[in-house]
């Protein structure tokens, strides 16, 4: 009996161990996730996010940006309040230069939403109506897409597409970073395909994450 | 149990600690180990990091570290520890052969040091400590395995102190603080 119990008591211990740690990682990506917001001037390339993917499959809404020279998927989620912000200035910036014509806005941009169930992303494009505003959207469950088939485990994320290929890939805080970004690469001169490459970009340097204690 | 089986618990409790922790870290934080994995194993092109090896080996270490106390589990689970000392020390051996940079990601994002001597030095020792345990010790009492339990949650929760000892002190440092504001407060409406 004494053994059962402390053995039980082992167990729990080692439950609260995992307890702390899933804080310490919940901690440590707050100052992350908030750093594009504070500084919102750069992109931050992601690395852990490997480059040259090309998804097998085409969840059906983003099918045509496969085929997109320089096209951009923003992985948004629900519950992250930089991603809210993104997710009304696309539609904003949409509703305003709808028919503009100029690069940016016609930059072929899809949005998918990496949510824990299809309410919650649901919710997230009723708040946002992403998709009446002409954005592509996919709602993915677990980010079982996002993730399974880029990696992507950060939001929000820009994944810079060449024709289908993952190229760049960027933690950001306001659309008109990656808008501009589009519209700077769709003025560079090309000699035939392009290897995927992390950008020159004026690097802004993330904040340290934090330690997982 | 003599001071031999006594020295034994100490030690096994602290391989339930490294362990714990270690998976427990690795599972929810497994960024870093997959990196450092990652720069050691020649991947394919566009292949994900390996998150997934990373959380099936933070698995592995957690139920190492638990069943290192049940007795009925006691050779599968030192032979267990000893292939993860071995583990350890091969990444180890590799990192300091490839010259790894990334940080090992042994105890999450803590870690701050690449796969090296460090990582050798500590699978040699949970392979040998282990590999003592099944040679020295012929079974496990019920007082033996109570022990271990006991020990490696004292030694698991003092671990746990002393890393959030610096948020401890801020949250004893206020409700100090806040004490004594009210002591002052009341000291003042009673004169």
């Amino acid at each position: 009996m004494i053994v059962v119990g402390s053995i039980a008591l082992l167990v729990l211990a080692a439950a609260v161990v995992l307890l702390y740690a899933m804080m310490g990682e919940l901690a440590s990506r707050l100052p992350r996730d908030a750093a594009p917001a504070e500084d919102p001037g750069h992109l931050t390339p992601l690395e852990d996010v490997p480059l040259g993917v090309t998804p097998d499959t085409w969840p059906e809404p983003l099918a045509p940006l496969a085929g997109r020279r320089d096209a951009a998927i923003l992985v948004l989620s629900p519950i992250c309040a930089t991603c809210d912000k993104v997710a009304g200035q696309l539609v904003e910036h949409r509703r305003k230069h709808a028919g503009h014509g100029h690069a940016a806005d016609d930059a072929p941009l899809a949005v998918v939403v990496s949510c824990r169930d299809a309410a919650s992303g649901q919710e997230f494009l009723n708040r946002h109506p992403l998709a009446q505003a002409g954005v592509p959207c996919l709602v993915d469950e677990g980010g079982e897409w996002s993730t399974g088939t880029f990696g992507v485990n950060l939001s929000p994320t820009a994944l810079v597409l060449e024709t289908g290929t993952v190229a760049e890939a960027y933690s950001f805080g306001r659309l008109t970073n990656i808008l501009d970004h589009l519209e700077e690469r769709t003025r560079r001169p090309r000699i035939g395909a392009t290897a995927p490459h992390r950008a020159p970009q004026p690097v802004h340097t993330p904040h340290a994450p934090e330690g997982a204690q | 149990m003599d001071s031999a089986d006594w020295l034994l618990t100490l030690i096994d409790a602290l391989v339930i600690a490294v362990l714990v922790q270690a998976g427990a870290v690795k599972l929810v934080s497994p960024a870093a180990g997959a990196a450092a994995v990652a720069e050691l194993v020649p991947r394919g092109r566009g292949m994900p990091p390996p998150t997934a090896a990373v959380r099936a080996l933070a698995v592995a270490e957690l139920a190492a570290g638990i069943a290192a106390a049940v007795p009925q589990l006691r050779v599968a689970d030192r032979a267990l520890v000893i292939i993860l000392g071995l583990v350890f020390a091969a990444a180890g051996v590799l990192g300091a052969l490839r010259g790894s940079s990334e940080p090992c990601g042994c105890f999450g994002a803590a870690s701050s040091r690449p796969l090296g001597a460090g990582n050798v030095l500590m699978g040699l020792a949970l392979a040998a400590v282990a590999g003592a345990n099944l040679a020295f010790r012929g079974g496990m009492s019920s007082d033996e395995a109570a022990a271990t339990a006991l020990s490696g949650v004292v030694v698991l929760m003092v671990w746990q102190f002393v890393a959030v000892r610096a948020e401890a002190r801020v949250v004893v440092g206020e409700l100090l603080r806040q004490r004594v504001r009210q002591s002052a407060q009341r000291s003042e409406v009673s004169g």
